[in-house]
């Protein structure tokens, strides 16, 4: 065969040019049709007349705006985008000294619009908290696949060994939007209406002190405001509904296989969910500071004009997602409530265990207060001492009084 | 009820990415020139995208593959490849533009398996695969081909 071999290669040596899989994926695109690309030309031709007719100036700058914002992002395949904020919705406190800590949420995003690929990234005070990979056959997170009907038609065995099914239909169980809406809404348009010309020059004001100029595009529920830095083009700022947030990066870059990798199994199951099981009234606060190896902290017998009135022993489960294989956990809680006896009045709960426990409002991940730290979450304060998760829950406090009372709470022991 | 797995963006990436010499080298042979070749490979890749959800999952995904990029080299060889060849004069090495007569004048299926064994070092079955023929088939293919070249190589170095 050998000889075969030889007379073969002579006669079509082997090739060595590489083409650009970029350009299968651009030519397997629908075509236009024809007509289309009339009306578009048409209107494109429409437009700029009435451009040049009705504020010729404004026209020319903003049809440069727009060119120089696409051009400051690039061309290539992958856009690529830090995003940074405020976290909202919860404050980080110093409790000691009752200062606030500012938590920022960083979110990195890359987004192959040709390939279906978006992998984000969410870190909080660079602690990573979210992973997610997005692809055409499904979503991928730290916990693994994110089951959707269609992954579980497809993969029936696997499905089964999960324990997970489809009885609610299609929709059930899609996965998750990774992105607050307004921000996968910049990430998968911002492109696109810069290059169809579907942005606007709006007005608006400096950010920081610096000179931008704002754009705006989509209508209604998708209008997001973008503002450029004027010198750079590059956007800095996205006004969304809920905040501004602060664009640190936005780039293209060469499609590489490694930037849309699966993400990376968390070492540890993430709990799913967590409840209070069953609880029974205890004697007395020695009881439960029994319970908690001698280590609970309580307000005192009457605090501020509210009396104890009950301490309960709670049993507290904990469960983890089917793909963990980790049985459901049990631990046991101790609840105590201050009020007043009047129906009504204030009411005040702490709830005290020697773990991180669902049941309790902790995340269990590395979002949850450290040790001397507190977190202000609505009427509900979280509060690491002594080695005790410790839950507030204080519906007529303000965070001035939580902190006040998550300060207050001494050992057991004490007089 | 069976699924229509359809294929992946991904995975025909990656089928390209990791074969795309060996189509290239393959399309070559039957379109005739590695200008239509490499067209042909492309215009497979972009069926293959396009199609890719009617993509079975009953054979591999790089037997599918191949049958488009041959089907696709198929629509651009050169109609006029053989009278083209034999106008063209023989090399000096004994076995140049004689071989590629003898090739071009070979029946189809052998040609096809010979450039997919020989180009594409594809193993019979997936020969096979390609050409919607059984392996034994393959086999007696490529011995009638293997045959008719080194019959045709003896004379040219006498």
């Amino acid at each position: 065969m050998k000889d075969i071999q030889e007379a073969l290669d002579r006669l079509v040596p082997e090739p060595t040019r590489m083409s650009a899989w970029e350009g299968v994926l651009r030519d397997a695109r629908p075509r236009r049709r024809s007509l289309a690309v009339q009306l578009v030309v048409a209107t494109g031709i429409a437009a700029l007349a009435a451009l040049f007719v009705v504020a010729p100036w404004q026209g020319s700058e903003r049809v440069g705006v727009l060119d120089r914002a696409l051009a400051a992002v690039g061309d290539k395949p992958v856009l690529h985008v830090v995003l940074e904020s405020p976290r909202t919705g919860e404050q980080l406190v110093d409790l000691e000294s009752g200062r606030p800590v500012v938590t920022m949420v960083t979110t990195e995003v890359w987004f192959d619009e040709a390939r279906g690929l978006k992998k984000s990234v969410s870190r909080v005070d660079g602690v990573l908290m979210d992973e997610m990979l997005e692809t055409p056959e499904g979503g991928f997170t730290r916990g693994g696949v994110i089951y959707t009907c269609r992954w579980i038609a497809e993969h029936p065995a696997e499905a089964a060994k999960a324990r997970v099914s489809c009885p609610g239909g299609e929709r059930s169980s899609e996965p998750q939007p990774s992105l607050d809406p307004a921000l996968a809404n910049f990430v998968d348009h911002y492109r696109t209406a810069l290059g169809a010309g579907n942005a606007r020059r709006v007005t608006g004001n400096q950010v920081d002190g610096h000179d931008v100029i704002w754009i705006e595009f989509g209508t209604g529920r998708t209008l997001e405001r973008v503002a450029l830095d004027k010198s750079t083009y590059t956007p800095v700022l996205i006004s969304t509904p809920n905040g501004s947030v602060r664009v640190r990066t936005a780039e293209t870059m060469p499609f590489e296989q490694r930037l849309f990798s699966r993400p990376k199994p968390v070492e540890r199951p993430v709990p799913a969910g967590g409840s209070v099981i069953a609880e029974r009234d205890l004697e007395n606060m020695f009881a439960g500071n029994a319970i908690l190896s001698g280590r609970a902290l309580w307000l005192g017998p009457e605090w501020r004009g509210l009396r104890l009135t009950s301490v309960k022993r709670q049993e507290l489960g904990m469960s983890y997602a089917p793909r963990s294989e980790r049985e459901p956990s049990r631990t046991v809680g101790v609840e105590l409530s201050y009020s007043t006896r009047i129906k009504g009045a204030t009411t005040i709960h702490v709830m005290e265990t020697l773990s991180c426990q669902m049941a309790y409002a902790w995340t269990c991940q590395p979002r949850d207060p450290g040790e001397g730290m507190a977190l202000l979450r609505g009427p509900m304060t979280l509060v690491r001492r002594e080695g005790l998760f410790i839950t507030i829950l204080a519906l007529q406090s303000d965070r001035s009084a939580a902190l006040e009372l998550a300060r207050a709470l001494r050992p057991v022991s004490e007089p | 009820m069976r699924l229509s797995r359809g294929a992946s963006i991904i995975e025909l990436e990656r089928v390209y990415r990791a074969d795309f010499l060996r189509f290239v080298r393959v399309a070559t042979a039957i379109a005739g020139d590695e200008e239509s070749g490499a067209d042909a490979v492309h215009d497979a890749f972009v069926q293959a995208v396009r199609k890719r959800r009617s993509y079975r999952a009953e054979g591999p995904l790089e037997a599918w593959v191949w049958r488009l990029v041959v089907n696709a080299a198929k629509k651009r060889a050169r109609p006029k490849m053989h009278v083209e060849l034999e106008e063209t004069p023989a090399r000096e090495n004994g076995f140049g533009d004689p071989l590629r007569a003898l090739v071009a004048s070979l029946p189809e299926r052998q040609r096809l398996a010979l450039f997919l064994r020989y180009y594409a070092d594809l193993d019979y079955e997936a020969i096979a695969d390609t050409l919607g023929v059984s392996t034994g088939t393959v086999g007696a293919t490529l011995n009638a081909a293997h045959t008719a070249l080194r019959r045709s190589l003896e004379e040219a170095r006498r």
